[in-house]
């Protein structure tokens, strides 16, 4: 599948890799960042990857980090957690562009927005205080879109392809079209995918687990000779017709719309880069209930939700010398939701509310950090951020809606600031050491001050926000090592953090719930305190003979201050590959197990245990070079081979995952 | 109607005193009295309903000049052929600032096969009548409703406020009358009313909610909060003392 590693420091930045010889992304500064690229090959051995990852969904990449669990509520969109922090706690940018999903159930993800087509890479920050996406308490995930490229004599590239699964009859098209030249550079491309129902083990059919979608995007990039870059992006997504076996109800459509300009300025040493950015997204989604079978629709009902953003960011890049390299970023954004309900009883009047009664929030922050190293074995990275959080009501009926619930002024206003200090060391060319502290802080989001009633599926309550609610904070430590030589690489991380302030639910005695059938009503409250554990494992071993062995592993668990699980947490996972790489031709076998997740609180937060599961994967890809095309590649796997019946702790609902799956990609790239 | 409305308000002189400041104010009916006064009907809006309905008199002298000191007071009585009777009033008192005598009635059942509404407005002592069509509740409401309480009373509890209810807190208003007799409905005002709101077709209610307390002539203020709209169902619970007179008087909204 797709194979990443952990990067700790970046000592030298102007070159494109580190003294240990590894590939660093480039215009990164984020310790202890990730990068997953389903687009280029990490190890010169598994290039088969960009092909089949062309084509996987983009949560299937993220599955495959350390560190990240997908909550699953469906064959479609999950949604990120890292180390089980999900939601407001971490941010999720595209393009370092701030996108909200509008969906109350947080059916829409920012990830289901992206597909690996548009994909340059993935960069996955675990520190707070040098994620430069935005507050949060354990970093974030920002998705790097395909970026054209500027080429001496111009040239048309492109690519087309097709691929099929045998569980849900799923089909995909996708195409991609790039000129370069040497002033001039764009890249267009779309795809289309499409599945029936899957099966679960047995052939279970699950039902509502439909999907419809297709994605488009384009760039352009224009060179201003001297004084720099202009680029212009553009994302469009549409899903149609989604069904969520989790929950009660499915989606009719949701749909994206993302657009980014911007001003990119690098000098003649490469030592200045800045790039300066404006941004607008709308995100459109809607509930549907009407392809459920009648008896189980307590009540039909129209859910619209709308999100829609706009912002901008200027990021300036200085690399003053080889000791001293400094990133100083100013953003903001305004980010305004909108969603509603409207029940249409059997007999009587429809009924209308607002979900979300038009919160808006704004946002300014500006972020600063330095790297210095001292030498060439140590390096000292401070980071720091300081943001300014604007929340209003923006609509008069919704102020009145909200004044029955909420007495008092509606805004919310807060400081936030966080920071981290970390230090890496690099003894020798084999090993790298880290240490971090750092201090997360957030706001809480808007769904988690403004709700009216929400109905959360994991606890069967209703939510109600809370305009008073305090942030979450958190002190952070981690700790990390890494190894490495011709044959073995190996790393691991260590982190606890100290969390003040956890948000949750606390139970609202003598409220009547609005979803029939819900155990009561729950307010957003501010728990003291939560704490939250686990490391992450990687080892790599090349065994000779284009063998290669990889154990990816991770582990987190979490309890609030009086002892109780926290929900939502995945227990040990490992993902164990063993790669066979010959001539232009690459096999792979992979387990993946998770471990029985028995810490849990039921009386709490209504979750309950989930059993241990280990599936077998199967790939085989191959490349053949055909005369006037470039490449043609053709991907045959088997998903869960043994046809496991099986579900993760984080899928709500714990609807089984698919069963055995027959994959078969192809891709022409000429 | 509309048509002379619009000519008497062309006529007028600059002395602007024949139209009521308000100008949102709605003619139902005009007579002149026999000293020659013309007692003009107003309300807040084209149809009186049953529920109880704000009405309003403008008094004008035949030279044109605006009386602002007579008495006035209103009866309402509903012939039904073989009995008549009366409803509850709240009766007239004039208002400065709109040049109007505001007072209320609580039209308890609407015109038609049943009988006739008539509403006699006397003028200090010369009496106008005047013939009023009522029309019944929209669908799905019940503004005004009639109880048999426990203590074997005839009871009225007529909504006051919100007429335009909106989502979230409102102010809530009822008015509670009690039949002495087919011609006299006087104000109850020693109740102790629980308001309980709920949604008939969700079977839930909503938080927040203040019970009314008396503020005077049979009026009881409290809030009612409307967490969606839709049909709302107001139950309310009278008692007097440790009495329960009425367990569940009933009204019902729809917005």
């Amino acid at each position: 599948m797709v194979i990443c590693w952990l990067t700790f420091t970046t000592i030298s930045y102007a070159q494109p890799v580190d003294s240990a010889g590894r590939d660093l992304p480039s215009r990164t500064l984020l310790l202890n960042e990730v990068a997953i690229r389903p687009g280029r090959d990490i190890y010169e051995e598994a290039k088969d990857t960009r092909q089949k990852s062309l084509q996987e969904m983009t949560d299937k990449i993220l599955e495959y980090t350390p560190g990240i669990s997908m909550i699953r509520r469906g064959n479609f969109a999950m949604e990120p957690t890292i180390r089980s922090l999900n939601s407001g706690q971490i941010t999720m940018t595209i393009d370092g562009m701030r996108v909200f999903g509008a969906c109350t159930d947080k059916m829409d993800p920012i990830s289901s927005y992206v597909e690996p087509n548009n994909l340059e890479s993935i960069s996955v920050s675990y520190d707070p205080g040098a994620n430069t996406g935005g507050s949060g308490l354990g970093g974030g995930i920002n998705f790097r879109l395909k970026e054209p490229s500027f080429r001496e004599t111009p040239k048309w590239s492109g690519r087309i392809g097709t691929g099929f699964e045998t569980n849900g009859a799923a089909v995909q098209t996708l195409g991609g079209l790039d000129y370069a030249s040497a002033d001039l550079a764009f890249q267009i491309n779309g795809i289309f995918r499409r599945s029936a129902n899957y099966k679960a083990a047995g052939g279970k059919e699950i039902g509502f687990s439909q999907y419809r979608k297709w994605n488009g995007s384009a760039s352009v990039i224009r060179s201003l000779g001297r004084t720099g870059i202009l680029k212009a992006s553009y994302l469009q997504d549409e899903g149609h017709d989604i069904g969520y076996p989790a929950l009660t109800m499915d989606v009719s459509f949701a749909k994206a719309k993302i657009a980014g300009l911007s001003y990119l300025y690098s000098n003649q040493q490469e030592s200045i880069h800045w790039e300066t950015k404006a941004y607008y997204n709308s995100i459109d989604h809607a509930m549907d209930d009407t392809n459920r079978p009648p008896e189980t629709v307590n009540m039909h009902m129209d859910m619209p939700g709308t999100s829609t953003t706009f912002g901008g960011f200027s990021a300036l890049d200085l690399h003053l010398n080889d000791q001293h390299h400094m990133k100083i970023k100013v953003d903001g954004y305004q980010n305004k939701l909108l969603s509603s309900m409207t029940m249409y009883p059997t007999e009587g009047s429809p009924m209308f509310m607002y979900t979300l009664a038009a919160p808006v929030r704004r946002n300014m922050g500006l972020h600063v950090s330095d790297v210095l190293s001292f030498g060439k074995r140590t390096m000292l990275t401070s980071s720091a951020r300081l943001e300014y959080n604007h929340d209003d009501v923006s609509d008069k009926k919704a102020k009145e809606q909200l004044s029955g619930m909420f007495p008092g002024d509606l805004t919310r206003s807060n400081v936030i600031t966080n920071f981290s200090i970390a230090l890496g060391f690099q003894p020798d060319a084999h090993w790298l050491l880290n240490a971090s502290v750092a201090r997360g802080s957030r706001a809480a989001s808007l769904q988690e001050a403004y709700a009216f009633y929400i109905y959360n599926r994991l606890d069967a309550y209703d939510y109600l926000g809370n305009p008073a609610l305090s942030g979450e904070s958190s002190v952070n430590f981690s700790i990390s090592s890494s190894y490495r030589n011709e044959k073995i690489e190996a790393s691991g991380n260590l982190f606890r953090y100290f969390i003040q302030d956890y948000i949750a639910g606390a139970i609202l005695k003598g409220y009547s719930t609005m979803t029939i059938g819900a155990n009561g009503v729950k307010q957003y409250v501010n728990l003291p305190s939560a704490k939250l554990y686990g490391g992450e494992l990687a080892f790599k071993w090349k065994a000779g003979g284009g063998l290669v062995i990889t154990s990816l592993n991770s582990f987190t668990r979490g309890s609030d201050g009086d002892g109780l699980a926290l929900p939502l947490i995945a227990p040990l996972k490992t993902v164990n590959t063993i790669d066979y790489n010959l001539d232009k031709t690459i096999l792979r076998i992979e387990g993946i197990t998770n471990t029985t997740q028995k810490h849990v609180s039921t009386q709490r937060y209504g979750e309950t245990a989930t059993p241990a599961s280990t599936i077998l994967n199967f790939y085989i890809g191959k490349e053949f070079k055909v005369s006037s095309l470039q490449a043609l590649k053709i991907n045959l796997g088997i998903d869960n081979i043994l046809d496991e019946y099986y579900f993760q702790h984080l899928d709500i609902q714990k609807v089984a995952r698919p069963g055995r799956n027959l994959t078969y990609r192809m891709a022409v790239l000429f | 109607m509309l048509l002379a409305a619009l000519l008497s308000f062309a006529s007028c002189s600059k002395n602007n005193d024949n139209a009521p400041t308000q100008t949102e104010k709605i003619r139902i009916a005009e007579k002149t009295s026999s000293t020659g006064m013309l007692v003009t009907l107003w309300a807040d809006k084209q149809d009186l309903t049953v529920a109880w309905n704000q009405l309003y008199v403008s008094l004008r002298n035949s030279d044109g000049s605006i009386v602002t000191n007579a008495k006035v007071s209103f009866a309402p009585v509903m012939d039904m052929t073989a009995m008549k009777h009366s409803a509850p009033v709240e009766q007239p008192l004039y208002t400065p600032d709109k040049e109007l005598y505001k007072g209320a009635v609580v039209f308890s059942m609407p015109s038609g096969q049943m009988g006739a509404w008539t509403l006699t407005v006397t003028v200090d002592g010369e009496p106008v009548i005047f013939a009023l069509d009522i029309k019944a509740a929209p669908a799905n409401t019940k503004s005004t409703a009639t109880f048999t309480g426990s203590d074997g009373g005839y009871y009225t509890v007529s909504l006051v406020q919100p007429l335009t209810p909106r989502m979230g807190m409102n102010d809530l208003e009822v008015l509670v009358n009690r039949r002495q007799d087919m011609m006299n409905f006087p104000p109850v005002e020693d109740l102790a009313i629980e308001l309980i709101p709920e949604m008939p077709s969700m079977g839930h209610g909503s938080p927040n909610n203040v019970n009314p307390i008396h503020t005077g002539k049979g009026r009881y203020r409290g809030k009612v909060n409307f967490t969606m709209t839709g049909d709302w169902r107001l139950h309310f619970k009278l008692k007097r003392g440790n009495m329960v007179i009425m367990e569940d008087a009933a009204l019902d909204l729809l917005f």
